[in-house]
This record gives structure tokens, C-alpha cells and sequence, in this order.
């Protein structure tokens, strides 16, 4: 498959794939299976051709399907299940999903998780709580095999204006 | 108190609301979240010193300890805590890693993730409920850490902490 990743790294690569011309994109993240799968959006914007079915492991930094919308679907679901589980704890507002580079230079995956900011200083059981909740999203993550080191934050969430 | 815990208590201090204006300035925030990584830093590194190096003669040991790496040590820690564990340190551990080890290991990396943005990552905002979490993870990383330092698995992950990047030899 030819790409010109290099070029255009925003929007991940535009692929050549027999009569399918366009840019690879991510159509489905499954955690639960640990699969994604992607096709071609072409220049009318319609998703075109045959998906290609991926190991959530194999999807390797800077490499074709590694796209930020990718990583976000992945979270999403994740999140998704969690909730499906009763996993997912009502102080969580929100998310936000980055990937880059951590400290010593490793691919790294960051998710941010926002809570509703306590009054004044909160509890040691509240503050447990919330890490108890990093804990297990990390968990996960971790489980997944992914090839970008997990890292997942706490933020206090704020009422967009 | 050792310089651990006085540096967790440095860190507890740091996140408390300030004079005046009520909330914690960016500035005691960033250094409550890198006073803490260094209190779980020390905790860990005089351990595991104390497992590497003799006591005499005089200077020996604040010499080794002075070769600990951040880098090293993060690795190791998250070769610790990825599933399943790595296999350098699977040869040398049978059966599952101990839960509050793999706590120690978690808390080692976020922490140390986190007191490299609170020192050089302007553009990322601290909070006071994000650095709360952060102090309280520390605090749990002294509770496992007492809880399992005296274990074999414990001694391996020290060693790790030190020599992670010879162990391939």
C-alpha cells in the first residue's frame, strides 16, 4: 500500500489500494475483541473498498493507522464498556485524548480524565476514589498491549463557555 | 522523619490552599507534584542502594546512589507492570507479581510522568484535585512499598531499578 504519511500527518496517510483511491481511516475500535478496522474515505468523502481488520497490538507508532482519531475511538469504546459494566463512576465529566511523546521519549498514549472538581479540598475517600478510577482505565489500557505506554491523568472539568 | 517523608510531607504542604486568594498558586502546585515524585524517588532508590551497595567503606553507598537513572527506573517499572510482566523479570519471579508491587510500579511512573510536565510543561495546567490525586498516589506507593519491600519480587525490582538497561547481557 503506498501512503504519503510523511506529508500530511494530521490526517493520516492517503492510501492506494486497487480502484479505492483516499486517505486510511479508522471505521471501528472493538476492546473488546482487540481489533480495529479501517477503510478508505475517498475524495467525495464516502467510505469506500474492503476493511482491513488489525490487532489493537500491532498498531505501531507512526505507522499507517496510527492516527489521533484512531486512539480516540479506542478510548471511546473503552469508556463505552466501562459504562456498559457500571464501571464508570458519575464524578467522570469527560475525557480528552492525546498522543506524543513522554519524558524519556517512548510513544505514549495520554488519557486525561476530568472530574467534577470538588469544593474546597476533598477527602482522602474521594481522592481515592478517583484514583482508584486512573487505576482501572489504566489497567485496561495496559491489558490491551497497546504500543503506546498508557498514561492517564486527572483533571478538574470546566463548563465550556 | 527520612527524607522520604518529609518530602511527602513537603509536597502535602506545598498543595494547600495559600494565603489570601485561597487557592494554591501554579507554582506550589508543580512543586508539591515534583516533591512527591522525589519522595517516592528516594524512598525507592535507598532501598534499593542499601540491596547494591555495602555500607563502608564511608561515601560508598551516596556514590552508588547517585548512578540511579529516572530513565532506568521507569523502564523497569513499567516492565514490571505491563501484562504480562517482561520476561527478564518473569525468569526471575514465579507466580504473579504482588498486587501492591505492581502499585509501587504504577505510581513510580505516573508520578514520574507527571513531575516532568509539573517542571517543564508550561502549557499544561495543574489543579488542585489533579494534584491531590498525585499526592495521595505517593502516599499509597509508601503503604505498598512497607507492605512488600521485604519479598523476593520486591528485591528483583529493586535490582531492576538499578541495572534494567544491563539486564539484556
Amino acid at each position: 500500500m503506498a501512503s504519503n504519511r510523511a506529508i500530511l500527518p494530521d490526517r493520516g496517510p492517503q492510501v492506494s489500494i486497487p480502484r479505492n483511491f483516499g486517505d486510511l481511516e479508522v471505521v471501528r475500535v472493538d476492546v473488546m475483541n482487540r481489533e480495529a478496522e479501517f477503510q478508505v474515505r475517498s475524495a467525495d468523502g464516502s467510505i469506500v473498498g474492503p476493511k482491513f481488520t488489525t490487532r489493537l497490538s500491532m498498531v505501531r507508532p507512526n505507522s499507517e493507522e496510527d492516527t489521533k482519531k484512531f486512539w480516540k475511538l479506542l478510548v471511546d469504546d473503552l469508556f463505552r464498556v466501562l459504562k456498559q459494566d457500571g464501571e464508570l463512576p458519575e464524578f467522570v465529566k469527560d475525557y480528552e485524548v492525546s498522543i506524543d511523546e513522554d519524558s524519556t521519549g517512548d510513544p505514549a498514549l495520554y488519557v486525561k480524565i476530568l472530574i467534577k472538581p470538588a469544593r474546597g479540598e476533598a477527602d482522602n475517600a474521594t481522592v481515592d476514589r478517583w484514583n482508584d478510577f486512573v487505576h482501572l482505565v489504566q489497567d485496561r489500557l495496559i491489558r490491551l498491549r497497546l504500543a503506546r505506554l498508557p498514561y492517564v491523568q486527572l483533571g478538574e472539568w470546566r463548563r465550556k463557555r | 522523619m527520612s527524607l522520604p517523608k518529609d518530602l511527602l510531607e513537603q509536597a502535602r504542604l506545598l498543595a494547600q490552599p495559600g494565603t489570601g486568594r485561597g487557592r494554591p498558586r501554579q507554582a506550589s502546585l508543580r512543586r508539591a507534584v515534583s516533591t512527591a515524585y522525589y519522595a517516592v524517588f528516594h524512598l525507592l532508590s535507598a532501598d534499593a542502594t542499601a540491596q547494591a551497595s555495602p555500607v563502608g567503606p564511608a561515601g560508598l553507598r551516596k556514590r552508588v546512589q547517585r548512578s540511579l537513572q529516572h530513565t532506568t527506573m521507569k523502564t523497569a517499572a513499567n516492565a514490571i507492570q505491563s501484562s504480562p510482566p517482561h520476561p527478564r523479570i518473569l525468569a526471575l519471579i514465579s507466580g504473579p507479581i504482588p498486587s501492591p508491587l505492581l502499585s509501587v510500579a504504577r505510581g513510580f511512573v505516573r508520578l514520574q510522568d507527571e513531575r516532568q510536565n509539573a517542571d517543564y510543561d508550561l502549557g499544561d495546567h495543574f489543579d488542585r484535585n489533579r494534584v491531590q490525586g498525585l499526592i495521595r498516589e505517593a502516599e499509597r506507593v509508601f503503604r505498598d512499598w512497607d507492605s512488600v519491600r521485604n519479598t523476593d519480587e520486591a528485591r528483583v525490582f529493586l535490582a531492576a531499578l538499578m541495572f534494567w538497561n544491563l539486564w539484556s547481557k
